[in-house]
């Protein structure tokens, strides 16, 4: 998997699109972001809208499908791209406490599913609010 | 990983929760919630400071006992949470739930 850039990921973690592997995910996300110079607040931000954002995509997950997560350290940021194949009719539920709460969490936000059932969200967590302006 | 355990305290009936409430866990805190209403307690107070992460499927669950406790009469509290557990109920507007009960 490669950003809109077409550079590769930093870090990429593919599993089962299973509840039980989430953790994982959350403890990648916050190394990172420790690793990133990442205030505790925001290693917590960014864990939870991993979470959020993997949760969703096992949630529209077709059967044995597996979830791929690309976490890539950037300047001003982390860009977290998270992607599973959708069973039929999955739609990402923008009403709920779970985008409520991604969407709260992260400085950039964009999820779909594409024509050939991609399911994906791609959000970016900034390493201060200033380098958002 | 997540447990539970149950307490009296001056009548109220506590839940003390330890762990991460997450896609996979929160199924049973919604359970452990709901089961302490069988016992009829005047009050259930759901102790989180053993929870280090609660995402927005524990919200849910901490909604269904709020709700559950409202059509019984029942007060219903979320106490002891800590920062990152109470910013993410704050963030959703659950802040209702973490307001101490008022004594009888």
């Amino acid at each position: 998997m490669t950003d809109k850039n077409g550079a590769a990921p930093t870090v990429e973690v593919r599993t089962d699109a299973n509840a039980e592997h989430l953790s994982a995910l959350r403890a990648v996300a916050a190394d990172l972001a420790l690793h990133s110079d990442y205030d505790l607040d925001a290693v917590s931000d960014l864990r939870l809208a991993v979470d959020e954002a993997c949760s969703t995509l096992v949630g529209l997950a077709a059967d044995a499908a597996i979830l791929r997560c690309a976490f890539s350290v950037e300047a001003d940021g982390i860009r977290v791209r998270a992607e599973v194949s959708a069973r039929d009719g999955a739609t990402v539920d923008r009403r709920g406490f779970s985008w409520q709460v991604l969407s709260t969490l992260t400085d950039t936000v964009h999820a779909d599913v594409d024509d050939g059932k991609l399911a994906f969200i791609e959000l970016v967590k900034y390493r201060r609010p200033e380098a958002a302006r | 990983m997540i447990s539970f355990d149950t307490t009296r305290a001056n009548g109220a009936l506590v839940l003390a929760v330890t762990g991460e409430v997450d896609l996979d866990t929160a199924g049973k805190l919604r359970e452990a919630v709901l089961d302490t209403f069988t016992e009829q307690p005047p009050e259930v107070r759901v102790d989180l400071s053993g929870v280090s992460f609660l995402n927005s499927s524990g919200l849910s669950a901490l909604l269904a006992g709020l709700k559950e406790a409202q059509s019984r009469g029942v007060r219903f509290a979320v106490v002891d949470a800590q920062p990152q557990v109470r910013k993410v109920i704050e963030m959703v507007g659950l802040t209702e739930m973490l307001s101490e009960p008022e004594k009888p």
